[in-house]
């Protein structure tokens, strides 16, 4: 346990055993009935959770689809991490109904997108115009590398004079690292 | 004190166009007086601007809610530190702390920079002033004053928003706007030095420092964001490939492009037009970043901050752009080529390809954050482009960059042999394979993960072989210790080896990636006393009891703090907690609600994993909890990167043990600027 975890811990446990004095409605954490909170409004209020909500199968499947609240995350993201939005519970429960109805993850997938618009998914379907946003970075990229290549290729063409010996190339930067330290040193030496 | 904040930002507006006409003009040339003016111009703009910034703390400090700025953003209650960091919690206190800190920057470029390019110093102050007096104009005239007042004044003030009273908001801001703005100063030499046709590489060596600066500031701003974001949010992960995330990233990739070529240029002569060009962009895309964050225009969980300020960004990003681009153009045929690329076995070549996917990578990820707006455009419908696209986009070229990590220190300049190329990447390959089969016996069979691995550990021999080599050469000279001789190599050409420890640092982030391949999440909801059960990547099992939930007041807010008892394979390991926060605000002498409430995750950290337990709410008003377990394999090492990348950083622009001089060649770019004779600018 990590020292934050610990201050965590005991800032968190030791007003319990101030309210265990003041108080024997309150049972303490960990005994006996599960009490009620001081202030409820304070948390928000959370659904049971399920087997199903533990299902990778339908954890994957709601990272697939966007939550359409705003926040720009998806379902399973959001329903359990911004505890405020009352939008991703409901598409979970839209993902739970129509799974235990029998329909594939694709089919799920095909049914927000019916209902939602395209703005559903959590990455556009890679067809029509959509290719674009996939393929013009790479295409970019491998056209560009390849003029690149194609130049360096003519451009370091067999010269009339032969090349240097690669041992030997006539600068500092083309000794490798043990004969550069080396370099480096003496020069360093002169200087001082 | 708002008069004053209010004169100042007009006194700083009016002298800051002065230094704006007069410094890109060039009828300084011909009046000596008129280029000390634009200088010392300079230096009152920051006089100016820090007397409106002391007069927006006085206002936060002293609770005057009379001001909307203050009465928004803070509140009686809220901890000093973030009364101190509510400067920049808003959209115009952090205009203003924009406008300071790129005057703070302008005025040390003056004080700082050698004597023997004075010539480029009145165009350098003439374009930190132009971009000063834009950031000043949006206060004044674009509605984002942040010393207007209120026609009343509340008893107390809004407060700020949970999410960002979180020390890691108070130091990530300001990181990332010193990144940012610090991309000014190259690119004011930039242009200083096209305006100026002085385009020998005298304004590279001005500016190396100040890009390492930026380009560090960058990088600390962006890993502090993702450790606030993994903190703060609780969504269990550090990256998302938020628009706003992405805007922070564009610019700290071509700055790395950059850094990387800009060597090719110094040494060779070469990439003369695609160093300025990078420069522009850069600075190009620091402010299309800044016009993502404040326009709204794309959704994103970052945008607090959210105006109709963003179109001042995007009638500027189009300005300065149309102004640099063409100005490069007409500089275009001064700026040929010293030298060919002999080979493209060359570090040249590497460095080019290495430049080639930095600049890929930042084009795909502006290309996917723009894409929605183009989709819409022409198709007129919405897309989401998220996660799911950016990975499959960029972990492929993420890949061939951590390749050409490994490959650009190994090949010499100029052209290397096959003998050459065998001795250098035998140690490197060797590694690099034994890294695989090791994943491989480890059961790990996801062939990113694998290939990312193996290249990483690629890159490790290639570091560990230079030291290794350079240490030992010194070793033998001097019978150094080894770990003595590593030491001073270092010292000796800090620039490499500080770059080289850089790249572990940037070896470490990729290994931490690949952790979240393996990520497991888990829900639970868990009366006190009862257990659930949480099987990690690595096969341990976490026992994690529920001990119940209690709830008490602090400063500003009521906590309710669920705790966890947790065991590994049946050790305990002690208490872990996870909280809610209810804020609140005093009105009429009653506690009033101000935000919903928010989410304080409990994190253990440790090498191999992290075990991250969010308190998702209550059920029934009752102490039975819903958790989120989630467990992060390797998180720790994104941050330990972090560190390795600063202090590699550190090393890389500490002064002195420089590298040797360039050695003079025929038409040479490495011409000090000094020797140039005085040039008419345009």
């Amino acid at each position: 346990m990590n020292r934050r975890a610990f201050l965590r811990g005991s800032a968190a446990l030791a007003p319990l055993l101030v309210v265990r004095a003041g108080s024997a409605q309150q049972p303490l954490p960990g005994e006996g009935e599960t009490g009620r909170l001081r202030d409820p409004s304070a948390v928000q209020r959370r659904d049971p959770t399920s087997e199903l909500d533990n299902d990778a199968y339908i954890q994957a499947l709601e990272k697939r689809l966007k939550c359409n609240c705003g926040c720009n995350l998806d379902v399973y993201t959001c329903r359990t991490t911004d505890f405020t939005c009352q939008t991703s519970p409901a598409l979970h429960r839209q993902v739970m109904a129509l799974h235990e109805a029998g329909k594939t993850a694709d089919e799920i997938v095909a049914d927000f997108v019916g209902r939602y618009g395209e703005e559903a998914l959590m990455a556009p379907k890679p067809e029509g115009f959509n290719l674009a946003g996939y393929l013009v970075p790479g295409v970019l990229i491998v056209l560009v590398g390849g003029l690149l290549a194609w130049r360096l290729t003519r451009v370091s063409a067999p010269r009339p004079a032969p090349a240097p010996e690669p041992e030997a190339p006539g600068t500092a930067d083309a000794l490798t690292a043990e004969e550069r330290a080396l370099l480096d040193d003496a020069l360093a030496r002169v200087e001082d | 004190m708002t008069l004053l904040g209010t004169f100042a930002l007009w006194g700083a507006w009016l002298v800051g166009l002065w230094g704006a006409v007069v410094g890109l003009s060039g009828r300084w040339q011909a009046r000596p007086e008129l280029a000390r003016s634009t200088v010392r111009s300079v230096h009152a703009v920051l006089l100016l601007l820090l007397v409106a910034a002391v007069a927006l703390w006085k206002g936060l400090v002293t609770h005057d809610f009379n001001i909307e700025y203050v009465a928004a953003y803070t509140s009686r209650d809220l901890p000093d530190y973030y009364v101190f960091s509510a400067f920049w919690a808003g959209q115009k206190g952090s205009l203003l702390f924009w406008a300071v800190v790129l005057s703070i920057f302008s005025s040390l470029a003056q004080a700082l920079t050698p004597r023997r390019y004075a010539s480029l110093m009145p165009y350098v102050a003439g374009v930190t002033s132009a971009v000063i007096v834009f950031f000043v104009t949006v206060m004044v005239l674009g509605g984002a004053n942040p010393f207007e007042r209120l026609p009343f004044t509340p008893e107390d003030g809004r407060g700020l928003n949970p999410q960002l009273q979180n020390v890691g908001m108070v130091i990530h801001p300001p990181m990332l706007y010193l990144g940012y703005i610090g991309i000014t100063i190259p690119f004011a030499f930039a242009i200083a030095a096209l305006l100026s046709r002085r385009l020998d590489t005298g304004w590279l060596h001005a500016i190396r420092k100040w890009t390492l600066v930026s380009w560090l500031f960058l990088a600390i701003g962006i890993t502090l964001g993702m450790w606030w974001a993994y903190v703060e949010l609780g969504w269990g992960g550090y990256w998302a490939w938020d628009p706003v995330e992405n805007a922070s990233l564009l610019p700290w990739l071509t700055m790395t492009a950059f850094l990387h070529s800009v060597m090719i240029q110094e040494k060779r002569g070469m990439l003369k037009r695609w160093n300025l060009s990078l420069i522009v962009g850069t600075f190009l895309l620091s402010i299309f970043g800044t016009f993502i964050t404040r326009s709204g225009v794309i959704a994103s969980v970052h945008s607090f901050t959210q105006s109709n300020v963003g179109y001042f960004f995007l009638a500027f990003l189009l300005v300065a752009g149309v102004y640099s681009f063409t100005l490069l153009y007409t500089r275009w045929p001064s700026l040929e080529p010293d030298a060919q690329l002999e080979s493209m076995a060359s570090r040249e070549a590497a460095f080019l390809f290495n430049n080639l996917i930095l600049v890929g990578i930042a084009f795909s990820v502006l290309w996917g954050t723009v894409f929605p707006i183009l989709s819409e455009a022409v198709r007129g419908t919405k897309i989401t482009v998220g996660p799911p696209f950016f990975n499959r986009v960029n972990i492929p070229l993420g890949l061939a960059l951590l390749a050409l990590t490994g490959i650009g220190p190994l090949i010499a300049w100029r052209k290397a042999s096959v003998a050459n190329l065998r001795r250098q990447f035998t140690g490197p390959l060797v590694t690099g394979a034994l890294v695989g089969l090791a994943v491989v016996a480890l059961g790990i069979r996801d062939t990113y993960v694998l290939m990312a691995l193996v290249l990483s550990g690629f890159v490790a021999g290639t570091v560990v072989q230079e030291f290794y080599r350079g240490a030992r050469a010194r070793n033998r000279m001097h019978g150094e210790p080894h770990a003595l001789a590593a030491l001073r190599l270092i010292g000796r050409n800090r620039r490499r080896y500080g770059g080289y420890v850089v790249h572990v640092g940037i070896l470490f982030y990729f290994v931490a990636f690949t952790g979240m391949a393996f990520k497991v999440d888990q829900e639970a909801t868990l009366k006190p006393g009862e257990s659930t059960e949480v099987v990690s990547p690595y096969g341990h099992t976490y026992r994690l009891t529920h001990m119940g939930v209690s709830q008490y007041d602090e400063l500003n807010r009521t906590v309710s703090a669920a705790t966890v008892q947790v065991a590994r394979n049946g050790k305990a390991l002690g208490l872990m907690s996870s909280e809610k926060r209810q804020h609140f605000t005093m009105r009429g002498g009653q506690r009033s609600k101000s935000f919903e409430p928010s989410t304080e995750v409990g994190i253990r950290s440790d090498l191999r994993e992290d075990l991250y337990i969010v308190y998702a709410g209550s059920v029934d008003g009752t102490e039975e909890a819903v958790y989120r377990f989630t467990i992060n394999p390797l998180v720790w090492w994104v941050w330990f990167g972090g560190v390795v990348l600063v202090i590699g950083g550190i090393l890389t622009m500490w002064p002195g043990g420089g590298p040797l001089p360039a050695p003079a060649r025929p038409r040479d770019a490495g011409r000090s600027a000094e020797a140039e004779p005085e040039l008419v600018g345009s």
